[in-house]
């Protein structure tokens, strides 16, 4: 590669064996068109890496080999007349359309790229993979293998990596399921080793990716703590003319609420999409996913947010006091934010004052003009529910894997476990008492923004979204 | 044995449904299905000392499945396309009688200030028509002369290269905007168009020849009874006039060779105009037509309804009922030979093997069932019947040695009834292939033979496998059938295992696209096995 040019690194292998899957982690762009019909890409595609507006490195995709044998075959003749074999090639068979999409995929070795080759190391090495292996040995350019297991079969592995052996300095393995930040600063670090050369180049970007990333982290926590605040602090008024009607606007009240709690999530996960799906415009959460679940479902709260117990411990953190202790003793935790309502049909909402899950208030007038009141929601609950639900969207939208149908049917796992499996279940003692200061603060409803607890959350989470970034974790629930 | 159109249709309809249910259980209930056909239907009309016919097999077939159809379709496609060409027929028949009539009569208005213009009337009526003839005569003989039906003719060349053109022009712009799931129906779409010309050849352009005879008889007799009406309802004046000093000499000389076809038959006054009428019905514009005599200006009336009959109609009449009888012969000559019906054949002609075990109460039924059809009914060989053929089974390297050939012969036998079977190894590398292929065209025997590659179906059909059985085609002629016997990821204990459903789907599409009648996939395991 000539010193004055970007590096540049060229995805190949067989047709289907998750090129492009491979190049959506590194470029972390899933408009990487990937389809589980072999001979999806057919010209190459370059996906170049722009720091500071300078190009500092370039990967690009390529069409399947499609003619192994015969390429080698070819290469093997020329060797003797010429120095650059695949140029050689290229100019050979330059009017044969049959070998349109090998001379596509040849393009960027003729100009000294870099090459990763992928392969299914689920399937059993084959002479069309050695022939590649050849192939690729034979341009004499800097190599590595990636071995990506499309289907959870491991019989092979072995068989791959002794192939490998004789042809690569450097092979990782690649999780096509978690294909995330972890395992895109992974290969990168792999690429280090297979020349010398690009060592520099590829710390930058390196140390470029991970101050992007802990950026968009800190505004992603800042997106969280603005929605939880807002989320808690919601209330809901509205004139009760009429006693024949509190029935009805009760119903009408709680839609109300639910619907306005559901939109202000909704924008900050759109918000958060944009921070890390620039380049996907449809993007659908995996099936398991109990992100499915409403945020007002029975399971939602089942599943997600403290358990009883720790509820209770946690009151004795600090902040929310006694109130939340007697909340998470007297009603629990496996409810839904309305659910005791319809529990108490006929009792009026101000008597649940103080023991409801919302605090709702009538104030009776004299003169018959009376007030009804949803909000702020008293219960701490509902704050780990909101955050354990953020955490996940989070978890599936920084791994690249999701839209891809190539591996949808392996991804589908068992149901859930019933026991409490967020992000905040698993917190020390630390995170959940700064949670409890925040939500004592917004419970105050001064309005106050840009506080100490507010700001301390948000560093809090910063810590605990870097966390899941590392984790091999990711996109699970 | 009979066959008409709507069979061909509705056999296609029947094998298009067998392949959109391509797993490997839908594969055993077929050759349940066919199997049974073929033991209560076909086999009662077989003598026992006779071959039996490959037609009597596929048309029994045909109507049995149309019997057990009948109940859940209201109408066959075959009874539809019929019923429409019908329609088609009469509509162009209809659409030449108005469009004739409607060009006649408007060329025929005669206002009295000029006459009609005989010459004219020939070139557009009559002389039009007969470069037409020859050039479908011309373009004919060449084929005849090249001995190649339809595709090397140039018209047809002519046509499929720009359409060719076109579709290639189209499938580069498109190819990146599609996806390769779309990019594969395409291809394979295109290729059944291809190996269905390939099947049928000329069937599928006769019926649209004949539809043209038919519009062209319509005008024809539209034109003569638009020219006969105007003749017997008004005074028309046939003239002929020409810058050019053309003496009536050269005009009755030209009518007289017109004439030749019929003027040994009509009298001689009727058969074309005399010198004298030709002379008397000359128009010179500056002169009028006041001059002219009324006999001489009506004379040319039979002359010209005459040329339109001979020139126009009657080489249509003929060309109509040639197509109609090579229609008829060629549905008649059908050899069934193709991949669809081999593999039908074969399903009907092979033993249903059930190993399973199965409960006490049903063993007495089993029992009935009618036993195998002996090998030797099939055996003898005379052309139009079935062979007992032999079997090339080639095996790619990798899985070679891990095929042990107890099991080859299981499998391969499970469907099918071969003589004898070689096995033969390849995809050792380029050079062996080639080799191979090298020898292959000069084996012997080989029409005798039919070919079946074991492929491993989840490695993707690229264009190297692609490209080697079509050179296997091109070395074998296309006398033998490909099959392609797909296999799945190979176990510890066997490599014979079932094939994913959308890998059968990716190669069936592939080898579909490939538009070759006589190679066909299939999964070589069934689950049951």
């Amino acid at each position: 590669m000539r010193a004055d040019t970007v590096p540049e690194f060229a995805i190949v292998g067989h047709p289907n064996e998750g090129k492009s899957s491979v190049l959506s982690t590194l470029a972390e762009d899933d408009s990487v068109r990937i389809s589980p019909t072999p001979g999806e890409t057919v010209v190459c595609q370059t996906f170049p890496v722009i720091i500071d507006g300078r190009e500092i490195i370039r990967f690009v995709d390529t069409p399947g080999f499609q003619h192994p044998r015969e390429i080698l075959h070819q290469l093997q003749g020329l060797q003797a007349d010429t120095d650059n074999i695949i140029t050689g090639f290229r100019k050979k068979n330059a009017d044969k359309p049959e070998f349109r999409q090998d001379m596509e995929l040849l393009l960027p070795l003729t100009q000294g790229a870099g090459i990763i080759y992928v392969v299914d190391g689920s399937r059993p090495v084959r002479s069309v993979d050695r022939a590649e292996m050849e192939i690729l040995r034979l341009t004499g350019l800097p190599r590595m293998a990636i071995l990506n297991s499309k289907d959870p079969d491991t019989d092979y592995l072995e068989q791959w990596k002794e192939e490998f052996r004789k042809t690569f300095n450097v092979f990782r393995m690649f999780n096509a399921h978690r294909a995330t930040y972890a395992e895109r600063i992974a290969l990168l670090e792999s690429l280090k080793y297979i020349d010398q050369d690009w060592q520099a180049t590829l710390d930058t970007v390196i140390a470029a990716f991970k101050k992007d990333w802990a950026q968009r982290n800190l505004s992603c926590a800042g997106i969280i703590t603005d929605m939880l605040a807002e989320c808690l602090s919601y209330t809901l008024v509205r004139n009760l003319s009429d006693a024949a009607d509190e029935d009805r606007l009760k119903v009408d009240m709680r839609a109300a609420y639910e619907k306005n709690i559901r939109k202000i999530e909704s924008r900050a996960y759109q918000q958060i999409r944009s921070l890390f799906k620039h380049n996907i415009f449809n993007y659908d959460l995996p099936s398991q996913s109990i992100l499915h679940e409403d945020l007002f479902s029975d399971s939602t709260w089942k599943f997600l947010g403290l358990s009883r117990n720790q509820q209770i411990a946690v009151a004795g953190l600090g902040g929310a006091g006694i109130a939340v202790a007697l909340d998470a003793a007297t009603l629990g935790s496996s409810f839904g934010l309305f659910s005791v309502l319809g529990g108490l049909a006929g009792a009026t909402w101000a008597a649940l004052g103080g023991k409801g899950l919302a605090e709702t208030k009538v104030l009776g007038i004299p003169l018959g003009e009376r007030e009804m009141q949803i909000g702020p929601v008293k219960n701490i609950q509902f704050l780990y529910i909101l955050l354990d639900r953020s955490l996940i969207y989070y978890s599936h939208i920084i791994n690249w894997a999701h839209g891809r149908r190539d591996y949808d049917a392996d991804r589908a796992q068992g149901k859930t476990d019933p026991a409490r499996i967020g992000y905040t279940a698993q917190w020390s003692s630390d995170p959940l008492s700064t949670c409890n200061a925040f939500f004592t603060e917004v419970n105050r409803g001064e309005g106050n923004r840009g506080t100490a607890a507010e700001q301390q959350l948000k560093n809090m989470l910063t810590q605990q979204l870097q966390k899941i970034s590392n984790s091999e974790d990711v996109g699970r629930i | 044995m009979k066959w008409r159109i709507r069979d061909i249709i509705d056999l296609e309809y029947f094998f298009y449904q067998d392949t959109l249910s391509q797993s490997a259980e839908n594969k055993h209930s077929l050759h349940e299905r066919d199997r049974k056909i073929f033991l209560d239907y076909v086999m009662p009309g077989i003598k026992a000392d006779e071959p039996p016919d490959r037609q009597f097999i596929i048309k029994t077939w045909l109507n049995r499945r149309r019997e057990e159809e009948k109940t859940q379709t209201a109408v066959l496609p075959g009874e539809g396309v019929e019923s429409l060409l019908a329609s088609l027929r009469f509509i162009f028949l209809v659409a030449g009688l108005v469009l004739g009539a409607a060009s006649g009569a408007s060329f025929l208005t005669y206002t009295g200030d000029s006459p009609v213009n005989v010459l004219v009337y020939l070139s557009v009526f009559v002389l039009s028509q007969l470069l037409l003839l020859l050039l479908l005569f011309v373009l004919s003989t060449y084929r005849l002369y090249r001995r190649s039906p339809l595709t090397s003719s140039p018209l047809y060349t002519l046509i499929s290269r720009i359409m060719l053109r076109m579709m290639l022009s189209a499938r580069n712009r498109v190819t990146q905007k599609m996806s390769a799931a779309q990019r594969l129906q395409v291809e394979s779409a295109l290729g059944t168009i291809i190996s269905k010309t390939r099947t049928y050849g000329i069937l599928f352009f006769l019926p649209i020849f004949i539809l043209t005879q038919l519009f062209a008889i319509g005008c024809n007799l539209g034109l003569l009874t638009a020219t006969l009406f105007k003749v017997v309802t008004a005074d028309i004046a046939f003239g002929w006039q020409s810058t050019i000093q053309l003496s009536p000499a050269a005009v009755h000389s030209l009518v007289e060779k017109i004439a030749l076809p019929w003027s040994w038959a009509v009298q001689n006054d009727a058969a074309f105009p005399t010198l004298a009428q030709i002379a008397g019905s000359r128009i010179i514009l500056k002169e009028g037509i006041y001059h002219l005599s009324t006999p001489n200006l009506a004379s040319w009336w039979p002359f010209l309804c005459l040329a339109v009959l001979v020139y126009g109609l009657l080489p249509r009449l003929l060309l109509f009922l040639g197509a109609a009888f090579a229609q008829r012969r060629y549905l008649g000559s059908l050899d069934f030979r193709q991949g669809s019906y081999e593999q039908l054949l074969q399903r009907m002609t092979t033993p249903l093997v059930i190993t399973h075990g199965q409960m006490t109460d049903h063993v007495g039924v089993a029992e009935k069932k009618p036993g195998p059809v002996p090998l030797t009914h099939l055996q003898p060989a005379a052309d139009g019947k079935i062979h007992g053929k032999n079997l090339l089974v080639m095996i790619p390297d990798e899985i070679y040695d891990a095929c042990r050939r107890e099991e080859i012969q299981s499998e391969v036998n499970r469907e099918s009834m071969y003589a004898t079977q070689e096995i033969i190894r390849i995809n050792e590398d380029y050079e062996s292939d080639r080799d191979m292929l090298a020898n292959m065209q000069n084996r012997p025997g080989m029409k005798q033979t039919d070919i079946l590659i074991i492929q491993e179906a989840w490695q993707p059909p690229i264009m190297e496998y692609i490209d080697f059985i079509k050179q296997l085609r091109q070395a074998v002629g296309h006398g033998p059938s490909i099959r392609i016997g797909l296999i799945g990821k190979p176990r510890p204990d066997t490599v014979f295992t079932p094939v994913k459903d959308e890998n059968m789907k990716i190669w069936a599409q592939k080898i579909t696209a490939m538009g070759d009648p006589g190679i066909y996939s299939e999964g070589l395991v069934t689950h049951a096995s």
